[in-house]
């Protein structure tokens, strides 16, 4: 078995991860590149006698700029040095694509060129002489239609193919006179031998930060740099080089009135444009949460069952593993669906092309709270799952703007908040029930766009991501496509946060019922209850409110759960023995604002990369909740 | 060519021609990777139905930008231009965006197609001051932004 590694890069948008997919089948892992929140795809090919490691990296524009996936995939290209590296370019498109592979030889690392998008090159009647385009870029050229499978003899043969090194002329002299000047002074250096000079030398005359880092770290001086405006008149010559080649080897009919125009018209429409929107985001939702609901209910009331026959096992052992293990497993598997349904419909609106113009619609509103339009959608889903909701935020281009949206989540009110709401309006107010309930949904979404302008503030040594997005071609998703995205979701969910929120419930389930046979009122979690009770004394909660908002950190229905068993049954009148309109109000705020559950707080470590910023959320929801609830009895006391 | 203008200003349809950008690098290099380069024609597709972003065309490839940004890119319009963009100067309306009604309101004001009119004010987001048959008035902005017109 020979290894070799073949990275993939591209444009975003032209079906790289098509291509990846078909090398890779479902052989592919998604995890994050790391100590950030971009997402990293690897996967294994066999091919003959090659294990093929498959690298997707992020897809990008070009290299020498400065967001964090632009970084990812540059340093990996400029440090790890990939083997081969499979440049897919949307065929219908060749000018701005040609652009990135243009950088991408200059790196020097061996790359075959896919032409992707080959069945709408031939739909818009564009002709390209691919053989030409081979030669005038010394490359190995490929097309495919990645949608629809892939020639992979063809693309393993090409990555095998040595390549003749020819050498364009694409910049002027006075360029190329100061290209050489600048590496004959890097060549002397030792600890530089490890880069492309050819790569390093024109980034130098861009004046890109990375290649200045580079050389300093080597110990050199920055060469002065006599050209005028060199980045600018390098990024022409290349588009210039690249024009010439498109005008021989392309030959494309007059612009038409393509679908995409037409689509366009309805969907981002001055007027119709915000209500197609907001029914396709009800769609999202109702698809999400409501269908896959009864299947999660399903689920759960399998594993009560499950769990009832295990208490046939006398004693102790029983109990853990029915109400321990086997509940902790259940409340893990009861996400499966809705997570499987969320990433379903995640993956049509971005294959679809639609994600981009909801991102536009919707962008001036959001950019009031320092959030682009794309934070939109994982806020919106955050009021069904803050868990799920989280692991939307991958979509999202900048990474400040992707911290800060995991971190609002929890202040979406989910709908397994919504239980200890009713619960608690029906036992204190009465009619006007309702009511408090709506003034807790307005708060929350007060709160959560608040803490947006808060959060970006904090973080305000990362940099802002301007809102640059394309509007890429409508295109109807594939059934595999879909297949693939929302199976490795949902795999790596189980995977990753499956086993912190199994841990957390059987923590919860041992503090409960330890020492052996004690009933909940005298158990280790009653004793940690009633010493942390001082605490939430002054916002008048006793310790069986301060146990279930305890156990409520597993889930947060588990509050209202836990209230019933103290109450035995009869909830609406246990309620106003330990609480006041007051206080319970502020329960509710509390219960709104407090810690993230514990599946949130798994998948906010695992999107972040660190405990870090789940253990910031905890502290952050917690203090916030405090204050807002003191000040909120403060207030009320003074005017009752 | 009309004058040197900011990219914001120019309403649904225009044709420009990039000129230059204050904008920092590492957004000045991400655009001229999308084809953003001085000499490049751009055209402004759309406006989202809050006012803010913009969707432009360059070289084939739609994006969606900020007025924030917009405003830092400096643009010369082609002709047949929008009013609103014009400077002082006289003019042939060559058509209108709009449909009959429009047409038969500024009819009134003495704005017909193949007419001459003058612009007296600078562009800007206020209203335009306009000479037509011996008469001078104003016209809104969004009534400007209907209104192509060629220099004479």
């Amino acid at each position: 078995m020979k290894e070799i590694t073949i990275a993939l890069m591209g444009n975003p948008n032209v079906g790289k991860t098509s291509l990846f997919n078909a090398l890779t089948g479902t052989h592919q892992y998604v995890a994050n590149w790391p100590g950030v929140t971009v997402e990293k795809k690897t996967g294994v090919l066999k091919w003959k006698d090659y294990n093929v490691n498959v690298v997707d990296l992020p897809g990008i524009y070009t290299l020498n700029a400065k967001s964090i996936d632009e970084q990812i995939a540059r340093d990996y290209l400029v440090n790890e040095k990939p083997d081969v590296i499979f440049n897919i370019i949307d065929g219908t498109n060749l000018r701005r694509n040609l652009y990135l592979t243009i950088q991408i030889i200059e790196t020097g690392v061996k790359t075959v060129l896919v032409l992707n998008q080959m069945d709408e090159v031939k739909n818009l009647d564009i002709k390209i002489d691919t053989r030409e385009l081979s030669k005038r870029l010394g490359i190995q050229v490929v097309e495919t239609i990645a949608t629809k499978g892939i020639n992979v003899d063809d693309l393993m043969k090409s990555a095998l193919t040595q390549d003749e090194k020819i050498k364009y002329m694409i910049y002027p002299m006075d360029l190329e006179n100061e290209f050489s000047s600048i590496q004959t002074f890097i060549q002397k250096n030792e600890n530089l031998r490890s880069f492309s000079l050819r790569w390093l030398t024109i980034s130098l005359s861009e004046k890109d930060p990375y290649a200045m880092s580079i050389i300093e770290k080597a110990g050199l001086s920055l060469p002065d740099i006599s050209v005028h405006d060199a980045s600018l008149r390098i990024a022409k010559a290349r588009y210039d080089f690249i024009d010439s080649i498109v005008k021989q080897i392309e030959i494309r009919p007059k612009e038409m009135w393509t679908l995409t125009d037409a689509l366009d018209h309805v969907f981002t429409h001055k007027i119709l444009g915000i209500p197609i929107f907001i029914s396709i985001m009800w769609m999202i939702f109702e698809f999400t949460f409501s269908i896959s609901a009864p299947l999660s209910d399903l689920l759960s009331k399998g594993f009560d069952v499950l769990g009832t026959y295990a208490h046939a096992i006398p004693g102790w052992a029983g109990s853990f593993i029915g109400d321990g293990l086997i509940s902790g497993v259940g409340s893990v598997l009861t996400f499966v669906p809705l997570i499987f349904f969320l990433f379903f419909s995640m993956g049509i609106l971005e294959d679809s092309g639609y994600m981009s113009r909801a991102a536009f619609l919707i962008d001036r509103i959001m950019h009031r709270f320092k959030l682009s339009g794309r934070a939109f959608i994982p806020l919106l889903l955050g009021f069904g799952c803050n868990a799920s909701a989280i692991m939307t935020t991958r979509t999202l281009e900048g990474e400040k703007e992707r911290l800060v949206s995991v971190l609002i989540n929890p202040f979406a009110t989910c709908s397994a908040r919504l239980p200890i709401y009713v619960v608690l309006s029906a036992a204190f107010f009465g009619s006007f029930g309702g009511f408090a309930i709506f003034s807790i949904y307005l708060i929350s979404i007060f709160v959560a766009l608040t803490m947006a302008v808060v959060f970006n503030f904090i973080l305000k040594n990362k940099e802002n991501s301007p809102f640059i997005i394309e509007m890429p071609r409508y295109k109807l998703p594939t059934a595999k496509g879909l297949g693939i995205y929302t199976w490795s979701r949902g795999k790596h969910f189980l995977k990753k946060a499956g086993g912190i929120i199994l841990g957390a419930t059987a923590v919860v389930w041992l503090l409960s019922n330890l020492p052996p046979n004690s009933s909940i009122g005298n158990s280790f979690a009653a004793q940690i209850g009633k010493t942390i009770s001082p605490i939430l004394a002054p916002l008048g909660f006793d310790w069986h409110v301060t146990l279930s908002l305890i156990f409520g950190g597993v889930a947060k229905e588990v509050t209202v759960t836990t209230l019933g068993t103290f109450a035995n049954g009869n909830i609406e009148s246990f309620l106003p023995t330990i609480l006041n309109p007051v206080t319970a109000y502020a329960l509710m705020l509390f219960a709104l604002l407090y810690i993230p559950c514990a599946a949130t707080q798994a998948t906010m470590k695992m999107e972040t990369g660190s405990y870090k910023w789940p253990i910031f959320s905890v502290i952050w929801g917690l203090s916030l909740a405090y204050i807002t609830a003191f000040v909120f009895e403060k207030i009320a006391y003074l005017v009752i | 060519m009309v004058g040197i203008i900011s990219l914001d200003i120019c309403p649904e349809n225009t044709r420009c021609i990039l000129i230059e950008s204050d904008l920092s690098d590492s957004l000045k290099s991400k655009l001229m990777s999308l084809g953003w380069l001085p000499g490049r024609e751009i055209k402004v597709i759309r406006r989202a139905p809050f006012g803010d972003p913009t969707i432009y065309l360059v070289d084939s490839t739609e994006i969606s930008l900020r007025q924030d940004e917009s405003k830092m890119i400096k643009v010369e319009p082609l002709y047949p231009a929008p009013l609103s963009v014009v400077p002082k100067g006289t003019y042939v309306v060559l058509n209108f965006t709009a449909g009959k009604f429009f047409s038969d309101k500024v009819r009134n004001l003495g704005i017909e197609i193949g007419k001459e009119i003058q612009v007296l004010s600078d562009p800007s987001n206020c209203k335009i001051l306009i000479l037509a048959n011996g008469k001078k008035f104003l016209i809104g902005h969004g009534m400007g932004q209907k209104i192509l017109v060629k220099v004479v």
